[in-house]
């Protein structure tokens, strides 16, 4: 795996000659013998959303940083709602608290299914496939639209968020979570409502056409050899889609590219009611449900945002140094000059400072939060898990491994969900009206589907002074840094073989293994000519 | 790539081979059960506001029925539909594609959009820009979701082209433009103070042809799948009020045909998220709900197919369907000014007109609660608008120890314009 990039140069990339209609986020390739040699990932677009909220009121991030993106617009009001939480010091009631991540993981549970469908697995009936035995169920499956699996999981993927929409008047882009609370006073209708339709997601897709299980029973898999075994178990499971998924993915093997950078992030997210009535940045760690952490060369350390930074030196910023988010700056350059300099994205590099190793790029998502969930100590309200350390110990990351990581949670914050439900007080406090600080600091953050979102806020003088959102999709496909070091996704197409040089189906899987929320186009050049090969468009939806 | 990739049938599934839109949903599958649920769905969205005139192959000559649409958009011969996506955040695809119960939304859609699809599959960049080139050639319908920087071409950049290029190459020959969402209408929220890119919406940028503003961030799935559904099936425009947008969707006040309306009108306000009032589902006036001043169909549509709304939630509006939201309607959980309360029905209706301001114009606002009311009245030259952005705080309103400002204070009365329909 070439981490650092020394080939800069040997292709000239900044010819764009692409001919789309769409595009946040180019991913440029070269390749060499069928191999991917190196890699660009390049954000194509600016709105300027941390200068917007210079200068406002303190609860403009509410609605603002919502709109950065339509489709994790639930998570980025979850954070923004910590964030001013810890910043004016409010008190939350448990029952604001379930609401809170009953609504998050609602937004999560809905994607998990989209994105499986709609998103990833139209490339298992790519064409390339098509001499392997079992392409034609993987077609009869997940063909778009007529596929038997397709219409029922997207129809269906759209469950979770009515539960949203019950707590919060509408998704996409809510407000209803505000500092001290939930805007929402349910009454015993909503909550069994919210229960009734999540029980039939989980009766219809999740047993039925998923697992092919109970949920219990998949629950009891905590090894690489068990749910190998799952599989073989029976009928019911071996033709599930999952079972179905897992036999395929072995097959056309995916789970021998697509590794990335081996090194994770996650802020963790969902709180425990109890622990966290009075939030604040130092005490966030040790209550959440879904526990944080960063693994880095097989070792697990405990979270710590203040050991976040982010690089410019490759993107359309002006800067010299890594800076933490509190001390955050955003000032655009023009692109075209910077290009000159080696900038080439407008995303930001950001870095953890890993102890031992330096400011290090780390990989958001799913995966990152299943790994967390296999470290030592986990406290008696917190989720442990040692599956994914056990599949990584034995299989390596990879574009299979990413995949079941994120499908293994929708058993469980499924049954999280409604664990949550059921423990709402519907004659207790929903909202505690805050005092508004004229001056503080916050910091707010969660696991959006896919991965660790963060707001970092400054108050002065009743106005914000400085806000920074670290997405997971920059941490993921931001650039490279001052040290030359790839970014996770740049890292995890290197070494990807490519069988059909036209048609390269394998970076699909790899780029939307991490289901980054920018629509991506994808580059292939010949990495001896600089010829262009192929471009194709990754997480298209409209 | 998203779509070529998968086998011969599937491809076809989704591609227009058949000659009418109804032969093509067919082949892919979409039973008339469904489409039949579609097009009820989309009749329910007509009669929301003001009605439909002139719907072609109305029986009544009125708002349509189910039976009317499914038949006027079976036939519809394949449009050619150039489909951009700017400076946005995803939120209006992701509200359109919760707008159905089922997949037949995503499949007119999706061949609705064909050549747009068609150029995202395409092989190569040559024949991609091609394949643009030929769709803007021909007559067709433009649809934009996003907005334009107007700063820096380099802030959004299709294809090595600044976004502004792209939308006004593909709006010279377009017989019909959407702006679909609150970014493509104005802007939205990248075009809030300071405005970093200069964001402006598409008809900043389109002057020469009137553009269909379906206002909302996002706006609401089904009405965006009704305004396409309407210029398909009468070849047509529907008629809008001076913003640009379709008035059979927006020509009503939430406040209007807001269920908590009787409290307001009772004077029973929420005054924090918590309180009694709160769990009575009382007004939410006193928290910030800017119902008063904002033109939807939300408290009719509904969200999520027709879960619940924001203020069904006990969710404040924020007026998204309104221009300049995030900069006039701030802060958000701050009440309204000009505004004597406990309303009485003509303060209910100046809330409207106070934020609006006061003008000639051709915007006709009806009021359930009150009787049917027409006022006169252009928001564009609404000048200096009454709540101003938050960070300018000389001109934000604050509250005062005497209570709300009346009317008559920095804003004009509305008195004069009213005039009770016959």
């Amino acid at each position: 795996m070439t981490a650092v990039d020394s080939s800069a140069g040997s292709v000239d990339l900044f010819v764009s000659p692409m001919g789309r209609v769409e595009g946040d986020l180019d991913v440029r390739v070269t390749i060499e013998d069928g191999v991917v040699t190196s890699a660009w990932t390049e954000a194509a677009m600016f709105r300027g959303f941390e200068m917007i909220l210079r200068g406002k009121d303190p609860q403009a991030g509410l609605v603002v940083t919502p709109r950065i993106c339509g489709i994790c617009g639930g998570s980025h009001l979850y954070k923004a709602c910590y964030a001013l939480d810890t910043a004016w010091k409010t008190h939350v009631p448990q029952n604001a608290t379930l609401i809170r991540n009953i609504a998050q993981a609602c937004e999560t549970l809905q994607s998990i299914p989209r994105y499986f469908y709609a998103l990833f697995a139209i490339d298992l009936v790519n064409k390339n496939y098509a001499g392997n035995p079992m392409y034609d169920e993987a077609v009869r499956r997940f063909a778009p639209y007529v596929g038997t699996s397709y219409q029922k999981g997207v129809v269906l993927s759209g469950k979770p968020v009515e539960v949203y929409a019950i707590f919060g008047g509408q998704w996409p882009h809510s407000s209803f979570m505000v500092p001290g609370g939930v805007m929402s006073a349910p009454n015993l209708a909503d909550v069994t409502r919210a229960t009734a339709i999540l029980n039939h997601w989980k009766d219809n897709w999740l047993e039925k056409e998923w697992l092919g299980c109970s949920i219990d029973r998949w629950m009891e898999i905590k090894t690489w050899e068990d749910m190998q075994a799952w599989v073989n178990e029976n009928e019911s499971q071996y033709n599930s889609d999952c079972g179905f998924f897992i036999r395929y993915a072995l097959e056309i093997g995916l789970d021998k590219y697509g590794a990335g950078c081996g090194n994770f992030i996650a802020p963790g997210t969902y709180l425990e009611p109890s622990l966290y009535e009075n939030p604040t940045v130092e005490g966030r760690q040790d209550a959440l449900i879904g526990r944080g952490g960063v693994y880095a060369n097989g070792q697990h350390f405990d979270y710590d945002q203040m050991l976040v930074s982010e690089d410019v030196t490759h993107s359309f910023y002006s800067g010299s140094r890594p800076l933490h988010p509190w001390e955050g700056e955003t000032d655009p350059l023009d692109p075209v000059k910077s290009r000159e300099k080696g900038k080439y994205s407008w995303a930001k590099s950001p870095r953890y400072e890993v102890p031992g190793l330096g400011r290090t790029p780390l990989e958001a998502g799913p995966l990152a939060r299943r790994v967390a969930a296999g470290a030592p100590n986990p406290g008696s309200h917190q989720d442990s898990d040692p599956l994914f350390i056990d599949m990584l110990a034995k299989l390596g990351p990879s574009v299979f491994v990413r995949q079941m990581a994120r499908m293994h949670e929708a058993p469980k914050y499924f049954t999280w969900v409604m664990d949550w439900l059921s423990k709402i007080d519907l004659q207790g406090s929903f909202h505690t009206k805050p005092a508004e600080l004229e001056n503080g600091k916050g910091w707010g953050a969660t696991e959006a589907a896919r991965g660790a979102l963060q707001d970092w806020i400054v108050i002065e003088n009743g106005k914000i002074a400085n806000y920074q959102v670290i997405t997971p999709t920059a941490w993921n496909i931001g650039p490279r840094d001052s040290e030359g070091t790839l970014g996770p996704i740049e890292q995890a197409l290197i070494g990807t073989p490519i069988k059909d040089m036209e048609d390269p189906v394998e970076l699909g899987h790899v780029a939307r293994s991490f289901d980054s929320c920018l629509v991506c186009t994808v580059h292939a050049y010949d990495g001896k000519t600089g010829r262009e090969l192929n471009n194709f468009v990754i997480n298209g939806m409209v | 790539m998203t779509l070529d990739s998968s086998p011969v049938p599937a491809a076809e599934a989704v591609v227009w081979r058949e000659k009418t839109l109804g032969e093509n949903l067919a082949r892919a599958g979409v039973s008339r059960r469904s489409f039949l649920a579609f097009c009820s769905r989309m009749a329910a969205v007509f009669a929301v506001g003001a009605p439909v005139a002139g719907w072609a192959g109305s029986a009544s000559g009125a708002t349509p029925t189910a039976e009317e649409i499914a038949s006027a958009l079976e036939k519809v011969t394949k449009p050619v539909v150039v489909w951009l996506q700017l400076q946005e955040c995803t939120g209006c695809s992701e509200s359109l594609l919760r707008a159905g119960g089922t997949t037949v939304e995503d499949v007119v859609l999706k061949l609705l959009s064909v050549d747009y699809l068609e150029l995202l599959m395409a092989a190569s960049g040559d024949a991609a820009n091609k394949a643009l080139e030929d769709a803007n050639a021909s007559d067709h319908v433009l649809v934009v979701n996003g907005s334009v920087p107007t700063k820096n071409g380099a802030f959004c950049v299709i294809g090595g082209e600044s976004a502004e290029t792209v939308l006004r190459k593909s709006a010279e020959n377009a017989t019909a433009v959407l702006a679909v969402g609150a970014c493509a209408v104005w802007g939205s929220v990248q075009a809030s103070k300071p405005n970093p890119t200069g964001a402006v919406g598409v008809e900043e940028i389109i002057t020469d042809k009137p553009v269909l503003n379906v206002a909302g961030c996002p706006p609401i799935g089904e009405v965006i799948v009704a305004a396409i559904t309407y210029i398909l099936a009468n070849g047509d425009l529907p008629e809008t009020d001076s913003e640009g947008r379709p008035t059979f969707a927006y020509g009503q006040r939430i406040h209007d045909t807001c269920p908590r309306r009787a409290h307001f009108d009772a004077g029973q306000f929420v005054k924090t998220f918590d309180d009694e009032g709160a769990k009575q589902g009382w007004c939410l006036y006193d928290v910030g709900c800017k119902g008063p001043s904002t033109f939807s169909p939300c408290p009719v549509v509904q969200w999520n197919l027709g879960t619940s709304w924001p203020i069904g939630s006990g969710h404040p509006c924020i007026g998204c369907t309104e221009k300049d939201f995030f900069d006039t309607f701030t802060p958000f959980y701050t009440e309204l000014p000009d505004v004597e309360l406990p309303g009485v029905e003509a303060t209910a209706n100046k809330v409207g007109l106070g934020l609006l301001g006061v003008a000639a114009g051709g915007v006709a606002i009806h009021s359930a609660a009150t009787g049917v009311r027409r006022w006169q009245g252009n928001r564009k030259d609404a000048g200096d608008a009454p709540l101003v952005a938050f960070g300018d705080t000389d001109k934000v309103w604050l509250p005062t120890p005497q209570g709300r400002p009346g009317l008559g204070g920095r804003h004009q009365a509305p008195d004069e314009t009213t005039e009770e329909q016959s």
